[in-house]
């Protein structure tokens, strides 16, 4: 009820907002909603007693009815997976994004972003829709020349990811823009949603919580001159009640171009808490010229991080080294064709045991191709192999956009996905076929439909294995609008002076 | 059926508004320069006739201000022209728009002669190349590279676009399952992808909302323990897990709880040392003893 009280409020809002002319002077809004027809097939964990199972010849134990049970020395029962029940979900999703400015101070305006999420069937099986009313953002900005303030729910995008927080942003660009100085603080937002670390929706495993939100603080210093663009952003996120430290980290980037054609850009993080240097990168793209390809070499490594508050740190997890490339040629007109491959490696994790040897590099590969030659058909196809730690695929895909006038396409894509997992009891082969419509009107809505084919064959050699074959639906609807022109719009003063339009 | 009534009004709300309380006033003046109040003057190529021309300033010389600024006709003004923006990977060509495409300079950018946003662009470069393959303006494969060039340098891309248009593919919310970030079928192909971190996933998903509420919902968590016939692929799982826990992580703790590694991983029951390379007990200790009591209770070795 209280959703839809809030939801009530919301609507009446929007309408209030913009049909009183004197509330905000110009606005764009845009609304996006979503259906979606879904289904899980999932496992069940059940028990069994010891003394009903029996050995099998390979040293494992089996249900009388046919399902591989794990029975650890000296326990009384056994347990087992059984396929579990066919959940069925038909969740929507509408966002509302809205700017909206002219309150009688220039510079100024409101932007918000609000989801409302629920599922339609009983079942409730679709974690988005938890809780059903998200405010995503909702700050006000004001910007003057080389300022731009924001106080509300915001959020900075920075090389530490997306950060969310209720509080100020500000940040100055003196010396003509050249230089940025940034700096935000407030109570922070979990990592990759706007919700609370507190919230509910975040502890499906019913797991530690903190009981109060995390401060957070942050700034930041760039330089962005004609060839070289560099900044440094520190951020430190603390638990009020404790004052221990959640995160505290720094990271740098640099993006240099030394011709006009190639470009070298690279960063790193590092981990001021546990005093290890984190996530790092560095690569070169060189660009033909006439768009006849693109080189594009480097090197990353990558180190999971996580909040202080769990315990996941303290297990040591390790960071891997990677190489990668990527090339991609126009041999002829409306022809691309590109591949990319990585190679990477895990550094030691001291854990190494004759029992099992658990593979600690891998590499992947791609290749592709597209065609759009043509003038109302685009094709692609593509391939690609990945051979790594925990898990391995092969997959084959093809595409195929026909796009008869400008308003509609239609898209047909088809893919063959080999998925053998390391740390599995099963493997699975699957295939999908999908069928997806695009249609744009001229007043800036947008629709979409896809229908999605899922034909799966799990390969487990017990009774466990189930079928996870299904038919997905999913709808879309796009409405962008506001009181800034589409189109047209030239002032008044300018039609009626023909020289005023002048020479084109 | 009360959600379809709510979900109905919230559209016919935001429909309402925009289509029958559309224009209510001018558009936003961001910019020192009045334009409104030149523009019965003389037309925006009297002043910004270089947009054209390479090499040329976009803006004009102070000395065509005092043509009338000159402190008797009009007061005298202090104005210099902007510096020019820096080099981007954006490839736009004003001649082009203007001469073969036949727009007035107000299509982008208004009467008060503010700066176009990306969702301008695509009311007419909407066709398959519009969002999802931005090589209008961005070059060839510009999905594919795309990535690198907005992590390094994300203050370029928000030169031209809001976060609303990084957000119509890269959405951190389950609910939404929009296509253009990630392959299509990316659905099947996860797993893989998410082992070895090809893609971070945690810079747009939350690990317990996003990963661990599906898994719940599809069987694949666990709630004590590990090794019940599930990871049995291979033999002794429980005794190689270290090493695959290690190396991946952020997979794990996708489908496990805290309390599944802690029967084993605890000061307090188990007794098995977790802790590895790179630990460093005293720095962690001192920036948050909380996380070291979990295991050890209020005995935190080295604590004092």
């Amino acid at each position: 009820m209280k959703s839809a009280k809030l939801l009530a409020t919301l609507a009446v809002g929007i309408v209030v907002t913009w049909a009183v002319p004197v509330s905000a002077q110009g606005y764009r809004a845009r609304l996006d909603a979503r259906y979606q027809g879904i289904s899980y097939r999932g496992y069940s964990i059940d028990s069994v007693l010891a003394a009903d199972v029996r050995l099998t010849g390979d040293g494992s134990f089996i249900t009388a009815d046919g399902y591989a049970a794990y029975c650890p020395a000296g326990v009384e029962y056994c347990t087992f997976y059984r396929p579990g029940p066919d959940l069925r979900g038909h969740p929507v999703v509408a966002t509302v994004d809205a700017n909206a400015w002219g309150f009688g101070v220039s510079g100024l305006r409101l932007n918000t972003k609000v989801r409302f999420g629920t599922d339609l069937s009983k079942a409730n099986i679709w974690p988005g829709a938890d809780p059903e009313v998200q405010l995503l953002e909702g700050y006000l900005e004001y910007t003057k020349r080389s300022l731009v303030a924001q106080a509300g729910r915001t959020h900075v995008a920075t090389r530490f990811g997306w950060t969310g927080f209720d509080g100020l942003k500000a940040e100055v660009m003196p010396l003509g823009r050249k230089l940025r100085v940034l700096g935000y603080g407030g109570w922070g937002l979990a990592r990759g949603v706007a919700l609370p670390v507190t919230s509910s929706a975040l502890n499906p495993l019913d797991e530690y919580q903190p009981r109060d939100r995390q401060l957070i603080v942050g700034a930041g210093l760039g330089l962005s001159l004609s060839r070289v663009f560099g900044q440094a952003i520190w951020q430190r996120e603390i638990d009020p009640e404790s004052e221990n430290l959640v995160s505290d980290r720094v990271a740098f980037d640099l993006d240099l171009t030394p011709a006009s054609n190639i470009t070298v850009s690279g960063g790193a993080e590092f981990d001021v808490a546990s005093g290890l240097w984190g996530t790092a990168d560095a690569s070169a793209t060189y660009i033909a010229p006439r768009g006849m390809g693109r080189l594009t070499v480097g090197a990353r490594r990558y180190r999971p991080r996580f909040d202080l508050w769990t315990i996941w740190g303290a297990f040591s997890p390790v960071p891997f080294n990677a190489g990668f490339g990527s090339l991609s040629v126009s041999p002829i007109g409306g022809l691309e064709l590109r591949t990319s491959g990585e190679i990477y490696e895990f550094d030691d994790t001291e854990t190494s045991t004759r029992l099992q040897r658990v593979e600690s590099d891998g590499w992947r590969w791609k290749l592709g191709a597209a065609y759009n030659g043509l003038r109302a058909w685009r094709f692609e196809a593509g391939h690609w192999v990945d051979e790594g730690t925990g898990s391995r695929s092969v997959g084959y895909e093809g595409l195929v956009t026909f796009t008869p006038t400008e308003a509609l396409s239609v898209t047909g894509h088809a893919e063959r996905l080999q998925r053998p997992l390391e740390f599995r009891f099963n493997e699975a082969d699957v295939r999908s076929y999908a069928l997806r419509f695009d249609y744009r009107t001229v007043g800036g809505v947008r629709l979409n439909a896809e229908v999605r084919r899922y034909d799966e064959v799990r390969q487990r050699s017990d009774a466990a294995r189930l079928s996870w074959d299904q038919w997905r639906l999913n709808a879309g609807l796009s409405f962008d609008f506001g009181t800034t022109p589409r189109g047209g719009g030239l002032h008044p003063a300018i039609l009626r002076i023909p020289e005023g339009r002048g020479v084109r | 059926m009360r959600a379809i009534k709510l979900l109905a009004l919230l559209v016919a709300a935001t429909v309402a508004a925009g289509m029958g309380w559309g224009p209510l006033a001018s558009a936003m003046t961001s910019q020192p320069f009045p334009h409104e109040k030149h523009a019965g003057l003389f037309g925006c190529d009297a002043c910004h006739g270089g947009v054209t021309q390479p090499d040329v300033s976009p803006y004009p010389q102070p000395t065509f201000c005092a043509a009338c600024h000159d402190g008797n006709l009009q007061p005298t003004i202090d104005w210099t022209p902007a510096e020019p923006r820096p080099q981007s990977n954006l490839r736009f060509e004003h001649g082009r728009h203007i001469e073969a495409a036949g727009n007035e300079c107000a299509d982008c950018h208004g009467v008060a002669g503010e700066l176009p946003v990306a969702g301008q662009c695509r009311d007419c470069h909407s066709r398959s190349e519009a969002l999802y393959d931005a090589s209008v303006w961005h070059g060839s494969d510009f999905r594919n590279r795309h990535s690198a060039e907005a992590a390094a340098a994300p203050e370029t891309c928000a030169g031209c676009h809001v976060r609303g248009d990084c957000l119509e593919c890269h959405q951190p919310n389950p609910a939404t399952g929009s296509p253009g970030y990630h392959p299509a079928n990316f659905l099947s192909e996860h797993p893989t992808a998410a082992y070895t971190r090809e893609l971070s996933c945690s810079d747009c998903h939350n690990v317990r909302s996003f990963c661990a509420s599906c898994h719940l919902q599809a069987g694949l968590t666990a709630i004590g323990g590990i090794g019940s016939r599930y990871h049995d692929a291979k033999q002794n799982f429980i005794a190689g897990h270290g090493q695959a826990a290690r190396q991946s992580l952020e997979s794990c703790v996708a489908c496990h709880a805290e309390n599944d590694c802690l029967r084993c991983h605890s000061a307090l029951s188990g007794r098995v040392n977790p802790h590895g390379p790179g630990f460093d007990a005293d720095r962690l200790r001192d920036k948050n003893p909380s996380m070291c009591s979990v295991c050890h209770g209020s005995s935190i070795p080295g604590g004092g």
